[in-house]
C-alpha cells in the first residue's frame, strides 16, 4: 500500500496545503470586508456609500461561500482520487454520492421518511457474502405544515447476504444505547419482548419478533456473543434478520472515508480508511455471514 | 375509613395482578412445552422419508434403520401418554440417532451423490436447530414460572392460579460425556 498509493497522497497533501490557504485567504478578505462594513455604518462617522456598502457585503458573502467551496472540493478531490481507488484495490466497488445503493430494501426495517442524503457508497463479494454499505442521513418533516425537516437516523446502513440460516420470520435486535430510535419494524411487533437468557446480551439490546422460537433460533448463544462484539464499534445498532438477507442500522458519530482539512495528509490517514473499511468487512467475519455451520 | 378502602382497594388490585401473572404465566409454559412438541414432530415426519431414501442403499444397515424407525413410535405413544420426561430421553436417543444416521450414511457414496438425502439432511440440520431453540424458549418460560412460584407473594397464588414449578429441560447424560474423536474416525 506504501508504493501503491504514496504518489496520491503526496499529491492529495500538496491539494490540502493549497486548498488551507485558499480557505484562509477566503476568510480574511470575507473578515476584512465585514470589519469594514462595521466601522464605517457608525451613523456618526458614516463614510461608505451605498453602492461601496453593497459591494463590501457581496464580497463577504462570496468569499465565505468560497470557503465552503474549497473544503467541498478538497474533500471530493480526495474521495474520488485516494478511497475510490484503495476500495477499488479490496476488489470492492465505491460510489461517492451514495447512488445505486438500495435503500429500498430497508423499506421494511426503516421507519417512514421524506427526504435521505446517502453518500460513500461501498459495494461488493468479501469471502462469498454480497454486501452493500452506505452514510446515511434520514429525515421526516415535522408536522403538517412545517416545511422542516429532523433527523431520525445518521449513520451507516448495510445489507449482506444470510444464507446460514432459513427465517420464516423476521428479528429485529436493538441495541438500549442508540441516539436515535427507529421504531419496531410492524412485522416484529408482538405482545412480548423476546428474553433470552444471556444478561450481558439482555442488558444492552432488546429483541423483537413474533415467534419465540425463529428469535432463538437465530440468536444462538454463540450469535449473542458476536453481536456484542460488535456492539462496541459503535454509538448503537440496529439489526433486522429476515430470509436471505440481514440489515444494519449503525449510528456514528464521525463521518467514514473523511479527510481532515486541518491534518497533514500522510499514510496514517490511509490506515483509518482501510480500518473503517474493514469494520464493514469484521462484520462478515464476526458474525460468520458465510459460514455453513449453523451455530 | 376513606384510607382503609383505599388501602384495601389496592391490595387488592395488587393480588388481582398476581394472579393474572401466574396464569399468564402458566399459560406461557404450556405454549413452550407445547411448540416443543411441534418441532419433534417436524423431525419424526422428516424420519421415513430418510428411512426410504437409506433403504435402497444401506442394505446393510438394518440394526440402526430399525432403531429410527423403533424410537419414532415410541415418540408417538409417549406423547399420547404426555409422559414428558420419558418424551425428553427419547427425543435425545431420537436425536442421537439420526446422528449416527448421517455419520454412517457418509460411507456410501451412492446415497451421498442422491440430492433428495442432502435435503433431508440439511432440513433435519434446521429442525434440530429449532428444536433446540423451542427447548431454550421452555426453559426461560420455566424459569418465569419457577420464579413466580417460589418467591412471596406470588407462592400464596399459585394455586388458585393453577401455576406449579416445572421441570428444567436437561441434555441428556450421553450428550454430557467428552467426545472421542477415535470412535467416529474409521
Amino acid at each position: 500500500m506504501k508504493h501503491q498509493f504514496q504518489a496520491t497522497l503526496a499529491q492529495l497533501e500538496k491539494k490540502r496545503l493549497i486548498s488551507l490557504r485558499n480557505i484562509l485567504l477566503a476568510l480574511v478578505i470575507g473578515t476584512s470586508s465585514i470589519i469594514a462594513i462595521i466601522r464605517n455604518t457608525d451613523s456618526y462617522n458614516n463614510q461608505i456609500e451605498d453602492g461601496e456598502l453593497k459591494i463590501l457585503l457581496l464580497l463577504a458573502f462570496a468569499t465565505y461561500v468560497a470557503s465552503y467551496y474549497f473544503i467541498y472540493d478538497f474533500r471530493i478531490t480526495f474521495k474520488y482520487k485516494f478511497v475510490k481507488k484503495l476500495i477499488k484495490s479490496f476488489g470492492f466497488g465505491f460510489v461517492v454520492s451514495g447512488q445505486g445503493f438500495p435503500l429500498k430494501d430497508f423499506n421494511n426495517f426503516l421507519p417512514q421518511y421524506d427526504k435521505s442524503v446517502l453518500e460513500d457508497h461501498c459495494y461488493g463479494s468479501f469471502r462469498g457474502i454480497n454486501f452493500s454499505s452506505c452514510e446515511a442521513e434520514i429525515r421526516r418533516k415535522k408536522p403538517p405544515g412545517d416545511s422542516e425537516t429532523y433527523i431520525i437516523f445518521k449513520g451507516i446502513l448495510a445489507s449482506f447476504d444470510y444464507e446460514v440460516k432459513n427465517l420464516t420470520t423476521p428479528v429485529y435486535i436493538r441495541s438500549k444505547k442508540n441516539k436515535y430510535t427507529l421504531p419496531v419494524p410492524h412485522d416484529c411487533i408482538s405482545d412480548s419482548l423476546v428474553n433470552l437468557e444471556d444478561p450481558r446480551f439482555k442488558d444492552k439490546y432488546e429483541v423483537f419478533c413474533r415467534s419465540q422460537i425463529e428469535s432463538r433460533y437465530i440468536l444462538t448463544p454463540t450469535m449473542m456473543e458476536r453481536l456484542l462484539k460488535i456492539l462496541t464499534w459503535y454509538d448503537g445498532v440496529e439489526v433486522y434478520f429476515q430470509q436471505g438477507r440481514v440489515f444494519f442500522a449503525m449510528q456514528a458519530s464521525r463521518n467514514l472515508f473523511e479527510p481532515k482539512l486541518f491534518r497533514p495528509i500522510t499514510p496514517d490517514v490511509a490506515n483509518v480508511m482501510i480500518r473503517d473499511l474493514r469494520m464493514i468487512m469484521a462484520i462478515i467475519t464476526t458474525l460468520q455471514l458465510n459460514s455453513k455451520v449453523h451455530i | 375509613m376513606e384510607i382503609f378502602v383505599g388501602a384495601l382497594i389496592v391490595v387488592t388490585a395488587i393480588f388481582y395482578s398476581l394472579y393474572v401473572k401466574g396464569i399468564s404465566l402458566k399459560n406461557a409454559a404450556q405454549e413452550a412445552k407445547s411448540s416443543i412438541g411441534i418441532q419433534l414432530q417436524k423431525r419424526r415426519d422428516l424420519i421415513p422419508n430418510v428411512l426410504k431414501l437409506a433403504g435402497k442403499y444401506m442394505k446393510h444397515e438394518k440394526q440402526l434403520l430399525t432403531d429410527l424407525t423403533n424410537l419414532r413410535s415410541l415418540m408417538s405413544k409417549s406423547e399420547v401418554t404426555d409422559d414428558f420426561k420419558q418424551a425428553m430421553q427419547l427425543d435425545n436417543s431420537i436425536a442421537s440417532a439420526l446422528g449416527r444416521f448421517f455419520a454412517v450414511a457418509e460411507n456410501y457414496p451412492d446415497l451421498n451423490a442422491n440430492e433428495n438425502i442432502n435435503y433431508a439432511q440439511q432440513t433435519v440440520s434446521e429442525v434440530e436447530g429449532h428444536i433446540a431453540a423451542a427447548r431454550r424458549f421452555y426453559n426461560a418460560a420455566v424459569t418465569d414460572i419457577n420464579n413466580y412460584c417460589e418467591t412471596f407473594p406470588s407462592s400464596m397464588l399459585k394455586g388458585l392460579a393453577g401455576a406449579e414449578s416445572l421441570p428444567y429441560y436437561e441434555a441428556s447424560t450421553d450428550s454430557k460425556d467428552n467426545i472421542d474423536v477415535n470412535d467416529h474416525i474409521s
